[in-house]
């Protein structure tokens, strides 16, 4: 039988001791000295690899240690030591983790809610516009070479289309200094979608011409996207995001479903403010509209045509979607978009007939090669 | 244990008494009690599979002792995230408006377009990279602080910013000379921190110079060559020569891949035999490269089988017990709709609880058959050498620190274990 072994927490020497009890202590015996541990100050090491021993201290800082071996013996102790588990919290850890805990929940909640989106509004005001465009079309490029088809390919450049679509830009910039020089381009993919990046580049997927009805319908998206633009909504939406990388990822850790909450947590973070962001892009449209001489009814209508071909109808997975889309939602915009309408029967039409049959055929003179997975990284675009 | 010989020189055995079992045991709770915790569980689960590794570890016998509690790791954390917040909302803000208005982008020709944006946007990194080593030396002292052997505490010296400021520096000269100076790197950091590091009243120092590590380079000094090649063959633009290289560059990857290891290995074990304690006390460790990276493989492959294995059998208890219970006889197949909504909450429900599952179960498997063999692996080919000079070492004052390693935990940049 092994016996056991006595650490007297001053010197790294081990000592084989005698241990006995009586109905107060525990009493360790060594060659020269006799420790009494009395039996509610007696603690048991907890989560221990090796079930054939055990090792007790005391409940001090001592750093006193006793390893039992003999199975009856750690018996007999652990009967008469009902708090050899307890846990000693050192004096004011409950008013420390009060304050604690609200400091960090306090300073991420201000961080992440108040200073990094008012710092990225103020940033965001005072960047040089040649930077801007700089950075734009490294952007762009970057956009064409790993989610479309390379720099400059997939363009469609079928006569009259793009002096139709300049044509639209200059009507609705007519009324304001646009310190930026557009660049409007159909890409040729059947996806109903439209982007823009900052500096003045904006991408219209040729499905979306299609979808549309009358080139006001067009008129309207080219516009909201120029709010996009002038507003500088991607440049504050970078700096936004750059600004609390690390900031979330910091909470969860690398605990099992850490990056489920992660994703959940930053889409309800970004849905509302992108949501406020296209609000005030469709604000920004109607108004250029408005100050072209042009109705936004169709812009409202090309709302709900979008609505019936993406099925998403009432009920309550609209209900819940709204709380985690991007954007808002589609029935919502086109009722805004027609209440803003302010012309009234006759109105110069912002392509002819001509201009507009050169639009819709703008993708006709490229081979249309059918590219499923193209087309599904199109869609991930804004 | 206690009838050490007390001639010079002897050699003291460290043992490793874990098994499977109950670490399984330990490991699946705490990994459960996480989940269902959110995450806030997590730092006692570390803290309690700390106190069962250490106490499995065992030199001349007598067990180690982990003695940090989960309370203070996790006001620790708070304290960290509470800092962290403020400084890198304001440090990201910083740098990536520096980025937009005096980033060099490229002309677009070249694909360093790219590489010139992504860095730009991803400069927010500077701002992580010193308190990354901050947090890495912060807590390690920590967990010296909080370790026992004998009774007698470890300890390191507050000496957070020294190793910040040499660490980034090592690292930018490993970057831009290709990782040729890793070694160098490897050896002066960990130097730096033997050199701080003490057991009681006797101090750690760590003799011998950085050239010493030059032979655990061999298998990534390797790797590069054969990438060399590969890259020199696929140039040749010849039918043979690009077959060749192609299969050269899947190579070179798997020779980096244990090339690296091989370096952790190698240079483990030199630099543990350039180390004293209190001038006296000599160690060895002679760990093989080989049984490392076949249990980091096999451990895996097994871990994530059983992980499988135990997700089905579950699942299939669940499909039964759903059928005969009559579950599904509940759901009104003849109302699309409630039928809809019920059978995709479901299907979410189900997914994330399965996806979870998998995760605390090949984290628990991976405890046992990747961990704690490679740990046990270490500690049987380590070798405490003089040991009787240990025994006159005296208990040191102990290091509070309120902080524990909440950096470490807010940033994850903790220890494996």
């Amino acid at each position: 039988m092994t016996r056991p072994l006595y650490f007297d927490g001053q010197t790294a020497g081990s000592r084989v001791v005698n241990v006995e009890w009586d109905h107060e202590a525990l009493i360790i015996t060594d060659i020269d000295q006799q420790i009494r541990w009395t039996w509610d100050e007696v603690r048991e090491m907890r989560d221990q690899a090796d079930d054939q021993e055990v090792v007790f201290n005391r409940s001090d800082d001592s750093e006193a240690r006793l390893i039992i071996f003999d199975a009856e013996a750690i018996e007999v102790i652990r009967s008469k030591t009902p708090n050899r588990h307890r846990i000693v919290v050192p004096k004011g850890t409950a008013r420390r983790l009060m304050i604690w805990t609200t400091a960090a929940i306090g300073s991420v909640l201000l961080i992440v809610f108040v200073i990094i989106p008012s710092l990225a509004n103020v940033l965001t005001a005072i960047v040089p516009v040649e930077r801007e465009v700089a950075m734009g079309n490294a952007s762009m490029r970057q956009v064409e070479r790993t989610l479309l088809r390379g720099v400059g390919e997939g363009f469609c450049v079928g006569e009259g289309g793009t002096q139709a679509l300049d044509k639209m830009a200059a009507r609705l910039t007519e009324e304001f200094d646009s310190p930026y020089e557009y660049r409007i381009r159909v890409f040729d993919s059947e996806v109903a979608n439209a982007f823009a990046i900052p500096g003045g580049h904006i991408v219209f997927f040729d499905g979306l011409i299609q979808d549309a009805e009358s080139p006001e319908m067009i008129a309207g998206v080219l516009a909201h996207e120029i709010g996009h633009v002038e507003n500088r909504d991607s440049l504050r939406l970078l700096l936004r995001t750059a600004g609390s990388a690390g900031i979330l990822s910091m909470l969860v850790g690398d605990f099992a479903g850490g990056a489920l909450v992660l994703v959940v947590t930053e889409q309800l973070v970004n849905a509302s403010h992108s949501q406020r962001v296209e609000t005030n892009a469709d604000i920004f449209a109607t108004d250029r509209l408005a100050e072209a001489g042009l109705p936004s009814t169709p812009f409202g209508d090309f709302f709900d045509v979008m609505a019936e071909k993406s099925g998403i109808g009432d009920g309550v997975g609209a209900e819940l979607l709204s709380y985690i889309s991007t954007h808002p939602d589609l029935p919502g915009r086109a009722d805004d978009a027609r209440a803003a309408n302010t012309v009234i029967g006759d109105y110069v039409p912002s392509l002819n007939e001509e201009e507009w049959a050169a639009l819709r055929n703008i993708c006709d003179d490229v081979d249309v090669k059918e590219d499923k997975d193209e087309d599904e990284a199109a869609k991930k675009i804004e | 244990m206690s009838d050490i010989d007390r001639m010079d020189m002897t050699r003291m055995n460290v043992a490793y008494t874990g098994e499977g079992g109950p670490l399984f045991n330990l490991s699946i709770k705490t990994s459960l009690l996480t989940i269902v915790t959110l995450g806030i569980y997590r730092f006692w689960a570390r803290t309690r599979l700390r106190r069962f590794y250490w106490s499995a570890i065992r030199p001349g016998g007598d067990p180690f002792e982990y003695t940090g509690t989960g309370i203070e790791k996790f006001l620790g954390f708070l304290i960290a995230v509470a800092f962290l917040a403020v400084y890198l909302g304001l440090f990201n803000s910083a740098l990536i408006f520096f980025g937009l208005v005096a980033w060099p982008f490229g002309d677009g020709e070249t694909g360093f377009d790219d590489f010139t944006l992504n860095l730009m946007l991803n400069l927010s990194f500077l701002a992580v990279l010193p308190m990354i080593f901050y947090a890495q030396y912060r807590g390690r002292r920590y967990m010296l602080s909080r370790t026992r052997w004998r009774g007698i505490r470890f300890g390191a010296e507050k000496a957070a910013w020294g190793y910040v400021w040499r660490a980034v520096g090592h690292l930018l000269l490993t970057i831009v000379t290709l990782g040729i100076l890793l070694p160098r790197q490897a050896w002066h950091l960990e130097k730096y921190m033997y050199d701080r590091t003490w057991y009681g009243d006797g101090l750690f120092e760590m003799g011998g110079r950085w050239q010493d590590l030059w032979p655990a380079m061999k298998h990534l000094g390797i790797a590069a060559a054969i990438l060399l090649g590969s890259g020199l063959l696929l140039a040749t633009g010849l039918g043979v020569g690009i077959v060749f290289g192609v299969i050269g560059i899947f190579v070179a990857y798997g020779w980096f891949f244990v090339g690296f290891i091989h370096f952790n290995v190698k240079s483990f074990e030199i630099m543990t035999k350039q180390k004293r304690l209190n001038g006296e006390v000599l160690f060895v460790s002679e760990p093989k490269t080989g049984k490392v990276v076949g249990q980091t493989l096999l451990g895996s492959f097994i871990a994530s089988t059983l992980a499988s294995v135990v997700l089905a059998v579950i699942a299939a208890i669940l499909a039964v017990f759903a059928r005969l219970t009559g579950l599904m006889d509940q759901i009104d197949f003849a109302d699309p709709e409630s039928f809809e909504f019920l059978a995709t909450a479901a299907g979410i429900a189900a997914a994330i609880a399965m996806y979870v599952l998998f995760f605390a179960l090949f984290v628990a498997f991976g405890q046992v058959f990747i961990t704690q063999p490679i740990l046990e692996h270490y500690t049987s080919q380590t070798q405490v050498i003089n040991p009787h000079a240990l025994e006159t070492i005296q208990q040191r004052a102990q290091d509070d620190f309120a902080e524990a390693e909440g950096f470490a935990d807010a940033l994850d940049v903790g220890a494996a274990i």
